[in-house]
């Protein structure tokens, strides 16, 4: 049988599509069915029957308040984040290689610890007769134990604590690709070291730290279980008033509204993401043209 | 060496080996001391009635968690332990086996102490608790509990109203005979009233008794046998049965239990006088719904420790189940919504 | 004022590293305490909790049921996600692949507490919530997506020539792949298949919303237990997740430092156009070098 070129390519399709299913039909099964399953049952009202009514629930004051409670914790998160991590991802991009791989060490261990064991050791270090308070009062710097959990503060503190791994990974991806010539250039051009990091440092790392703060504040909004633990009931965000919803309501219907609109502002944010790592590729293209 | 294979071993071996060989119970209770506690007294010695092995799990939330097992089709429980007022609101909502009153009896027990859906093997009561090192001469009654003027500190409430929303009206001044039907407007403003000085607003007793016992709060409402538990380990925790609410504890069987008859069967065995005697012995803050407990031989040890409880209770405030029955679903997100302002 | 500046840097830099590191370190130290409070620093140390844990029937069928799940989960992504890892591997344009692509990433994406909710409203009727089918599917696909990048990163350093040289040389695709790619990909299998294990035993939502009582995975006995009065044996799991994490991870990466120093050998060696013996002048020292191993 003579292979022609293009029953070659139509073999090596069926043979990619045969490889490619398996992994494929798990992440639709995992994560897309129980998406789409979601998306349809908002639809269906208390009765059984297709309605808007869960969506209306979105504005009720219970709600908003949640609305609003989660873009602001993921504001202040997010702000927090952005303020530590990049002196953080700076300092890390201007080590040496070996000691850089070292620090990064440091940086991904908390990071594939699980979210559940970090959260608990803050409940343990911020309680009121906890670590950090017992400490304080040692030292004599503060008179009665502070509130440090149960609130806006633990939880904050909490989230923080996971996200920045996810915020200085791109954007010391991002500052470690910047050749040190840049800063010589600049100063050969008679810019002082403030003037050159403003106006030379700072626009080449925008795309490194526009991901890593579009990357934190989109996971802020789905945070889950740090809220639960930290938030001592008083603080609940989005992913908390879904399942508060679920078993609040006699129809599973007002817990996927829910869950739909989280879904519908978070995979915005994505897309937000994937633009700018577009942009950066574009202008990695552009500075190796120099 | 080929993966395939090798991953069909491995996920053989993962899904093929039985965890376990006899048949099971999965009780599913409050956490904590009590379950510990309570667990030894009843379920422990009826289950090895019937040579079944026991598992225990604990929720925090019983509606919502019940709610998730019953609905998932395959509920993970088959006992379920908790307050008179929730199993009536779970068997409204029919979320419970109905009880084969012919495999468990209730020769002893008052007629309050059971219904369709469940039935009861104890009673225990909500008390005004605090910290005694901060306040020696202590909070008295729930109108103390509400000044915070003279007694400053912060304070924690339960996050669900039960219980709570009588304390408020208590405190207000209501007479407990005109408690019920709750004016829960009435008693959410009061509770408005001093909510700066909630810290917390605990979910599980476990968490209860452990926010007293590290002394995150300095007073609180608390159940008898959580405060008994921290006192027991030493914590300077003081109490009141002073207007102390009297509830009715539960066991029920979640809807499509996989264990329903051995559950039945479990259950009925906790309510003989022999295990109920167990519980002036264990659970001293506690009364057994089977006065024929009273009648196994008990030490006079263990008589003297119960008495407290067994006085207390003329005094004591009954909560009304059905009340809570039918009007929990729509005070939750009321409550909720206070606590989130 | 430079050096100031540099002294400030420095400091903040090192805080956050402190800030990151320091709690983990924190509930270690505190789960060797033989105290039953949660005090530090301890006042005598111990493996009471261990202990505790280890003679624990509750907690060790936790124990067991994570790591079947991660086990089931770490062997099926590997290899599903090898597969997908290939076919993915030097395509570059194309709809089709940005869509798969895109598809990889809305596990990373689309919140834990979603994915929770909604597999429990889709298991639910199927009979699949509290059994251990359902949370692997679920961490197989929360983990696919870290192990088809990795071993798609792995493939696409390597030179796709030799494949096809080992296809000219008689072999089928399937043996090219096997003999001349799957060896020198050893590394990021590896650490594929560690990121596999990891992501599903340390997986904490999803597992809440699935797992409840006898299967529950041990992530989700801890949020159970993690308010309890009764004792710190929930500060030992925090300390066993800790130390397994650090370990698997240091371990990780000394494998990967002592393959990675052997594969860049090799691939120098094979890479080299100098296979021929030296001209005459460069001394025999060289020739040696040059002889591949």
């Amino acid at each position: 049988m003579e292979r022609t070129y293009a029953s070659k390519r139509s073999l090596a399709l069926r043979r990619d599509i045969v490889l490619s299913t398996p992994a494929v039909t798990a992440i639709a099964c995992g994560v897309l069915a129980p998406l789409v399953l979601m998306l349809l049952l908002s639809f269906v009202g208390r009765d059984g029957r297709p309605s808007g009514e869960n969506y209306k629930l979105l504005f009720e004051a219970f709600y908003l308040t949640g609305l609003w409670t989660t873009f602001e914790v993921a504001f202040l998160v997010t702000a927090i984040c952005a303020l530590l991590g990049y002196p953080l991802s700076y300092y890390l991009s201007r080590l040496p290689a070996q000691f850089a791989a070292a620090a990064l060490l440091l940086v991904l261990l908390p990071f594939w610890t699980s979210v559940l064991v970090r959260t608990y050791a803050w409940l343990v270090l911020l309680q009121r007769h906890g670590v950090v308070n017992e400490a304080l009062l040692s030292l004599g710097l503060i008179e009665s134990p502070l509130p440090l959990v149960n609130n806006l503060a633990g939880t904050t503190i909490g989230m923080v604590h996971v996200l920045l791994p996810y915020f200085v990974l791109p954007l010391y991806a991002n500052m470690r690709s910047i050749p040190d010539i840049y800063w010589h250039a600049a100063s050969t051009c008679g810019a002082t070291p403030g003037q050159a990091f403003w106006t030379v440092y700072l626009p080449l790392t925008l795309p490194g730290l526009f991901a890593g703060l579009t990357l934190v504040f989109t996971l802020s909004l789905g945070f889950y279980i740090t809220p639960a633990i930290l938030g001592g009931g008083k603080l609940m965000m989005w992913a908390n008033y879904v399942e508060f919803a679920l078993t609040a309501y006699p129809h599973w219907g007002a817990a996927s509204a829910i869950g739909v609109a989280l879904l519908l502002v978070t995979l915005i944010l994505a897309g937000l993401l994937q633009l700018t790592f577009r942009l950066s590729r574009r202008q990695k293209t552009q500075a190796s043209g120099v | 060496m080929h993966p395939a294979p090798v991953t069909a071993i491995v996920t053989w071996l993962a899904f093929a080996i039985p965890a376990t060989a006899s048949e099971t119970i999965t009780y599913a209770g409050a956490g904590g001391t009590f379950q510990a506690k309570l667990v030894e007294a009843l379920l422990t010695p009826a289950v090895k009635l019937h040579q079944a092995e026991l598992i225990q799990t604990s929720f925090r939330d019983v509606l919502p968690a019940l709610k998730l097992e019953v609905q998932s089709g395959k509920p993970a429980w088959d006992i379920v332990q908790t307050g008179a007022d929730s199993c009536a609101s779970a068997s409204r909502a029919g979320l419970l086996e109905p009880i084969d009153y012919k495999v468990v009896r209730t020769d002893g027990l008052p007629k309050e102490a059971y219904a369709r859906d469940w039935v009861s093997p104890n009673y225990y009561s909500f008390v005004l608790a605090w910290r005694n090192d901060i306040f020696p001469q202590g909070p008295n009654n729930w109108a103390d509990f509400f000044d915070v003027k003279r007694f400053k500190g912060p304070r924690a409430l339960a996050a669900f109203p039960q219980g709570m929303l009588e304390v408020a009206l208590l405190a207000d001044g209501v007479e407990p005979a005109n408690l019920y039907p709750i004016d829960v407007d009435r008693a959410l403003n009061k509770i408005r009233t001093i909510k700066n000085e909630i810290s917390v607003w605990w979910a599980t007793g476990a968490q209860s008794a452990q926010l007293l016992k590290d002394g995150e709060v300095d007073m609180m409402a608390i159940w008898g046998s959580r405060v008994e538990a921290a006192v027991q380990s030493g914590a300077p925790v003081s109490f009141t049965f002073d207007h102390s609410i009297i509830n009715y504890n539960c066991f029920a069987i979640p809807k499509g239990s996989a264990h329903k008859e051995l559950a039945m069967r479990v259950i009925a065995a906790t309510l003989t006088p022999e295990i109920q005697a167990n519980i002036p012995k264990l659970l001293p803050y506690y009364g057994p719904t089977n006065k024929e407990a009273y009648r196994v031989g008990l030490s006079a040890e263990v008589v003297e420790k119960a008495k407290p409880f067994r006085d207390m209770q003329g005094q004591a405030i009954p909560m009304d189940v059905q009340f809570w029955a039918e009007h929990l679903e729509g005070i939750v997100p009321r409550y909720r919504a206070m606590i989130a302002e | 004022m430079a050096i100031l500046l540099r002294i400030c840097l420095t400091a903040v830099a090192w805080g956050v590293l402190l800030f990151l590191t320091l709690p983990s370190v924190i509930v270690v130290v505190i789960s060797f305490s033989t105290s039953p409070y949660l005090e530090f620093p301890p006042q005598h140390y111990g493996l009471l909790w261990y202990r505790s844990f280890f003679s624990s029937r509750e907690w060790l069928t936790a124990l067991e049921q994570s790591l079947r799940v991660a086990l089931v989960t770490m062997c099926l992504a590997t290899v599903l996600g090898t597969m997908l890892a290939r076919v993915l591997a030097f395509q570059k344009s194309g709809l089709g692949w940005s869509l798969l692509r895109g598809l990889l990433l809305t596990p990373i994406i689309v919140p834990g507490a979603l994915i929770g909710v909604g597999l429990f409203m889709l298991y639910a009727p199927l009979g699949l919530v509290n059994t251990l089918t359902g949370v692997a599917i679920a961490h197989l696909a929360l983990a696919l997506p870290f192990v088809v990048f990795t071993v798609a990163a792995g493939i696409e350093a390597l030179d796709p020539d030799l494949e096809r040289v080992a296809q000219t040389l008689g072999a089928t695709p399937a043996k090219a792949f096997w003999t001349v790619t799957l060896p020198q990909i050893r590394l990021s299998l590896l650490t594929g298949a560690v990121f596999a294990f990891i992501i599903s035993f340390d997986e904490s939502v999803v597992a809440l919303f699935l797992t409840s009582g006898a299967s529950a995975t041990l992530p989700r006995k801890m949020f159970e237990h993690l308010n309890e009065e009764l004792d710190p044996t929930i500060a030992a799991v925090a300390g066993l997740f800790i130390g397994l994490t650090t370990i698997i991870l240091v371990t990780g990466g000394l494998i990967h430092l002592w393959w990675s120093k052997d594969q860049r050998r090799s691939a120098r060696d094979l890479k080299s156009p100098r296979r021929f013996p030296e001209p005459p002048g460069s001394g025999p020292v060289r020739a040696r070098q040059e002889h591949p191993e």
